[in-house]
């Protein structure tokens, strides 16, 4: 299933390793970053519409 | 082009093309990669090391396209005012600077079976590692200012001013006689196999192209991220206001 290498194997390996890390991190990282944002517009456009109902009544 | 600079119709659209670029993405990563372990042969001047290509020639490529798109953004953000393009600078900044970062990583570690050292200080190897320092330090600027006019403003200069090392990243190969070796692979050469065969240079296309729909996928996920931020900002200063 792993292919073999030979003397080159750690250095392959490492690349591909580090560089899937760095790029599903990223993607991970800028998904629960958009998340959090959308949340926290959510909540206060719903507090501003709920001090518009009151203000209105 | 211009209608897209309404946040409103950017964040429907993007909503829309999201989803999509992210798939093709995954599909061509994904063959790509299964192409570039087990299908191609290795190299005979550098063996199983020449692997090594497809993920530091991607990762070198979209590091100076990214800056790229970032100067063309900061450029209608000077002139035009353009809302959604210094938003989309600063998103593709963290993408662009993490394919320096392993562009310069991989290519170190390719360089050490190839070259015997880790590093060397040539003209390629230098544009690249200071074009790294001007992504650190156009995401630094942004977070240097209260004012958004004002970082707006400063960061798109500066995006402009570190364009010079893109370009030199991109021509120094041709320019001077250096260790790191010539372009590969050009527009004019892209049918040929005179350096590069097709059996390297079709997977080789395709992660290029898998790296180049990842970065659409995580900018757009960043822009629209950034525009809610604004809207977060304006909600709270009108409040203030009132």
């Amino acid at each position: 299933m792993i292919p073999d290498y030979d003397k080159y194997a750690a250095y392959i390996w490492a690349c591909y390793g580090l560089t899937a890390l760095v790029l599903i991190g990223l993607v991970l990282w800028s998904v629960a970053r958009a998340r959090a944002v959308r949340r926290e517009l959510d909540s206060l456009d719903g507090a501003r519409r709920r001090a518009k109902a009151g203000d209105a009544r | 082009m211009w209608s897209f600079a309404n946040p409103n119709k950017f964040m429907r659209v993007s909503g829309v093309v999201l989803p999509v670029v992210a798939v093709v993405a995954v599909v061509l990563a994904v063959w790509g990669l299964y192409q570039a372990l087990y299908v191609v042969p290795a190299d005979f001047k550098q063996g199983d090391g020449a692997r090594i290509m497809f993920v530091h020639v991607p990762a070198a490529a979209l590091s100076i396209i990214v800056y790229l798109i970032m100067c063309l953004c900061s450029i209608f953000a000077l002139i035009w005012r353009h809302p959604v393009a210094s938003l989309s600078a600063k998103a593709a900044a963290p993408v662009g600077a993490a394919f320096t970062l392993l562009a310069l990583v991989t290519g170190a570690i390719w360089g050490k079976p190839m070259w015997g050292a880790w590093w060397v200080w040539d003209a390629r190897l230098t544009s690249e590692l200071i074009l790294f320092f001007f992504y650190i330090g156009y995401m630094a600027l942004w977070d240097a200012f209260d004012d958004f006019t004002k970082a707006e403003t400063a960061t798109a200069y500066f995006c402009l001013v570190g364009s010079v090392f893109a370009v030199l990243a991109k021509y120094s190969v041709d320019l001077w006689d250096t260790l790191h070796q010539g372009s590969s692979m050009t527009i004019g050469t892209i049918a040929t196999e005179d350096k590069l065969s097709n059996e390297f240079k079709v997977p080789l296309l395709v992660m290029i192209a898998a790296f180049y729909l990842y970065f659409l996928t995580v900018w757009l996920i960043r822009v629209r991220s950034e525009i809610r931020m604004r809207r977060i900002q304006a909600i709270r200063q009108a409040a203030v206001v009132e």
